[in-house]
Parts: structure tokens; sequence; C-alpha cells
């Protein structure tokens, strides 16, 4: 099942950083979160995993990624829980104040009303496929 | 039961007025939802920390949606930064959009 497909591709790379004295976006920071944006087509900056969710925003986004049939292998989830420079740093990089967000094809999409707004019109559907960010149809028959 | 809002539901309505002069604007509380979550852990604002947010205003016409969610969030930069504001979900839309909606 795709549900589980889902599931199994959930990485969280930890992110090995110095912990800063000053709230400023570091270089270091803001490579390690360009190199997250870039591993792989839709990625998901996110409060828990895409198995346990850790707000009920994060969860409806991973849901409605699920459902678009969003293949797991061009998925990626970072949870921001795990690693605080991560969860400041990822605001102030997209400059978008909350968690979570999704980025499709390195470029930012929005937060969770965005998402469900753009899936409910049917643009996200299109976005992802044309990043080619779709399970095949073939393969979903099998 | 009346319902009282709480000093920082009171500055955002403020704020959302003065600058998006809204024909609507609705905002409920959610905090009560999410008191618990992981997210706030160790946080000491968990009765004004969730709010959702309708606003229907000119100001959004042309204006693709990331970036209406971002003039909202710049609008309350200080409540999102400084008083444990923790999540809004925004219902951003123009006069025409919001009709259309509501005759649906």
């Amino acid at each position: 099942m795709f549900a589980r497909a889902f599931q199994s591709s959930l990485r969280t790379p930890k992110f090995r950083l110095t912990p800063l004295a000053v709230r400023l976006l570091s270089q270091e920071t803001k490579s390690a979160i360009e190199q997250a944006i870039s591993s792989a087509p839709v990625v998901l900056f996110m409060k828990g995993t895409p198995q346990a969710p850790a707000c009920g925003f994060s969860r409806a986004t991973i849901q409605i990624l699920g459902q678009l049939g969003v293949d797991p292998h061009k998925f990626a989830a970072y949870n921001v829980l795990e690693d605080p420079e991560l969860r400041q740093g990822i605001k102030e990089y997209s400059e978008w104040p909350t968690i979570p967000q999704l980025y499709v094809n390195k470029d930012f999409v929005g937060g969770c009303d965005i998402v469900m707004a753009m899936s409910q019109s049917g643009e996200l559907s299109e976005l992802l496929e044309s990043a080619d960010a779709l399970v095949p149809e073939e393969e979903e028959e099998k | 039961m009346l319902r009282m809002a709480g000093p920082i539901e009171t500055a955002i309505r403020r704020k959302l007025t003065s600058e998006f002069s809204p024909k609507h604007l609705a905002i409920a509380n959610d905090s009560h939802k999410h008191a618990h979550h992981a997210g706030l852990r160790g946080a000491t604002n968990t009765t004004e920390s969730h709010f959702r947010i309708t606003i229907v205003s000119d100001k959004f016409a042309g204006v693709p949606l990331p970036a209406r969610h971002r003039l909202v969030y710049k609008a309350l930069d200080h409540e999102l930064q400084n008083e444990g504001v923790h999540a809004l979900q925004l219902k951003t839309k123009t006069e025409p959009e919001w009709e259309r909606k509501q005759n649906k």
C-alpha cells in the first residue's frame, strides 16, 4: 500500500551544527538548509515524523501529500523538533514564521493552509506532476 | 456565553483592521486544542497561541496566496516573534472571492 511505502520513505538526516549564541542565520545553517531543500524534489519541514506527526498542521500536510500520490522516493521530511537550529533557521530562511513548510524543486510553496487550498484547487497536483514527483500510475495499478 | 478576547487577540484585531481595512474579519482562538502539543513544550503562552483568522480585504487583489499570508505574518510579526503566537490558520480572500464562496 502507498501509505506503508510513504512511511518507510522517511528520512530524517541529523543536522550536526554548532549552536550559535546569536540568533542570526549562520552560513553553516543556511548551507545545511539548502542541502536539505535539494535532497529531494518534495521536501517537508515538519514537527514530528510522517508516521508520528507532533502537530495537527504537520499531520494534515502529510496526509494531503499522501493522498495526492507523492512518490516516497522523491520525498524527504525533516523533523524540526529534533533540531532547534533548524527550527529557527528554516523560519528565517523561508521568511515564513510557522511550521510545516513545503518545498517543491527547491521553491517554497507554503504552509498547511496553502497546501490545503492548493490541493482543493488542483494546483498542487499540477505542481507535483510537473515536478515529476507523483507515483507513476502504472505502478499504482499493480 | 460571551467569550472575552484576550490581550493578544485584541492586538491582532487592531493591527489587522488598520493594515487591511477588512470588509470582514473573524478571529477564532484555537489555543486550547494545542495546549499540550510537542511544539509548545516549555511555552509560557498557551492560552493565546493559536488563532484561526479570516480576512476579506481588497488589499489581496492580484496578490498570490503565499504573498497574502506573508503580508499577514508581517503585520503580526511582533506577536509571532515576541508574544508566543505559535500558529495562524489563515483564510485571505478578496471581496469578490469571498462573495463567490458565500453564494455557493
